[in-house]
């Protein structure tokens, strides 16, 4: 079957085996495939997704460990982000908060170390629009193996589109784009920790890339909007 | 095509649009308000702690992601949310081949370790039509869906923990969605 069965019945029956979870292998894989290309398909397992639920209400809930939250934080570099249209002050207060306690807890180490030895610019990018104008300046900090970091000037000219964000990519030689996150919209400076994979990408990759993404970022992990720059990797500032 | 959303339902909405729009704080209010439900489900399927912990960090990277793509059409928050952390734990299992065998309580030490448990079972809405519908399934239909649905348990699962014919299994499964399905619809 190439295509979703047009019966009606039978599309419901398989979607409700694919949202239990019973239908398994190429099928289950095909069945996803035919839930995103199609409202039909889409319709059918939402209708399930939902009436499904009351039967988890045997299940307790169970806090998750400390450690789980900080974990996602990390991931998703919200720490470093640039500061989205509607944060609440909460968060900003809470930010100020915790960058005070760091501040206070790493003063006689990193930041001692950063002042003697602040990370060298290895490699430098700048995203420009046609006609030449700069919208991001980039700059890969760090020293040979170990991950270091990617500096953001942001200047004038960095809105996406409505509803859409700005994500940049490592272009590594003959693989795939490696996400460094989404790119700030207003101007200003800031500095992005780099996790280990994105870091190997950028030791190989000899370009980079900016895509259009839905906001937060692409959610497969790959550029799934059109690429609208590409700048080349410099080496050194 | 369902009910309207409730009261709860339209914060988590919210919520989540805080997250299509780049809040850090609503992630974390929704990690706070959802992750115990959604933990919950992870351990059951799971059955193992550490990887009910990656799948739910997985799950909330991919719901902050998605966030913006959530609108009514897809479902109550809720559903949503928890549609992304089961088909997650779902790829897992399978794949890993480590389908739940003994069903269906959950291990003590895993509760006990996660200290606040709540005594209260999942604050999910009890539909009426649902009720009544499921009330018409056999016990065995029942059953089977709900090992399937609950305990992420795929077919031979369930044919090995009730020691029951794999075919059984399939057909009380495919007449238990077929009753659920009519009178669903004819109670909408």
């Amino acid at each position: 079957m190439k295509t979703p069965p047009t019966d009606p019945e039978l599309l419901y029956r398989l979607a409700g085996e694919y949202v239990l979870g019973t239908m398994t292998g190429p099928a289950r894989r095909r069945f996803a495939r035919w839930r995103e290309e199609s409202a039909r398909v889409d319709e059918c397992c939402v209708f399930w997704e939902e009436r499904l639920m009351p039967l988890l209400r045997e299940l307790k809930p169970l806090e998750p460990p400390a450690h789980v939250w900080p974990r996602i934080e990390a991931r998703l570099a919200l720490g470093n982000r640039a500061g989205g249209p509607v944060r609440a002050a909460r968060t900003r207060r809470m930010l100020a908060v915790a960058a005070t306690v760091l501040l206070t807890v790493v003063a006689g180490s990193l930041l001692y170390r950063s002042r003697v030895a602040p990370l060298p610019t290895l490699e430098a990018a700048t995203v420009a629009t046609s006609t030449g104008a700069p919208i991001w300046e980039l700059r890969i900090l760090g020293r040979a193996e170990t991950p270091g970091a990617l500096a953001i000037q942001t200047r004038a000219g960095a809105t996406p589109p409505t509803a859409r964000a700005y994500e940049l990519w490592a272009l590594p030689k003959g693989g795939k784009p490696v996400s460094l996150g989404v790119l700030p919209a207003v101007a200003g400076t800031i500095t992005r920790t780099l996790a280990a994979n994105q870091w190997q990408a950028l030791l190989v990759a000899d370009r980079v890339a900016v895509s259009i993404e839905p906001p937060g970022g692409s959610p497969t992990g790959q550029p799934t909007g059109s690429i609208a720059f590409v700048s080349p990797l410099r080496r050194g500032g | 095509m369902s009910a309207d959303l409730t009261a709860e339902d339209e914060a988590l909405a919210a919520l989540l649009a805080g997250c299509a729009a780049g809040d850090a704080y609503a992630l974390e209010r929704l990690y706070r308000d959802v992750s115990p439900l959604l933990f919950a489900a992870l351990v059951r399927i799971l059955r193992r702690r550490s990887l009910a912990e990656e799948v739910l960090q997985e799950a909330f990277v991919a719901i902050w992601q998605r966030a913006g793509s959530y609108e009514r059409s897809k479902g109550r928050p809720m559903a949503w949310m928890m549609s992304i952390a089961r088909y997650r734990a779902i790829d897992v299992v399978r794949r890993e081949r480590r389908a739940p065998l003994l069903v269906p309580e959950l291990p003590e030490s895993a509760a006990d370790e996660a200290g606040a448990e709540s005594a209260d079972a999942l604050p999910l809405v009890r539909e009426a039509a649902f009720e009544r519908c499921l009330a018409l399934l056999s016990p065995v239909q029942r059953e089977c869906l709900q090992l399937a649905f609950v305990g992420g348990s795929s077919h031979g699962d369930i044919a090995r923990v009730t020691g029951n014919a794999l075919g059984s299994v399939k057909s009380w499964i495919r007449r238990g969605l077929e009753s659920l399905r009519s009178c669903l619809r004819a109670s909408a």
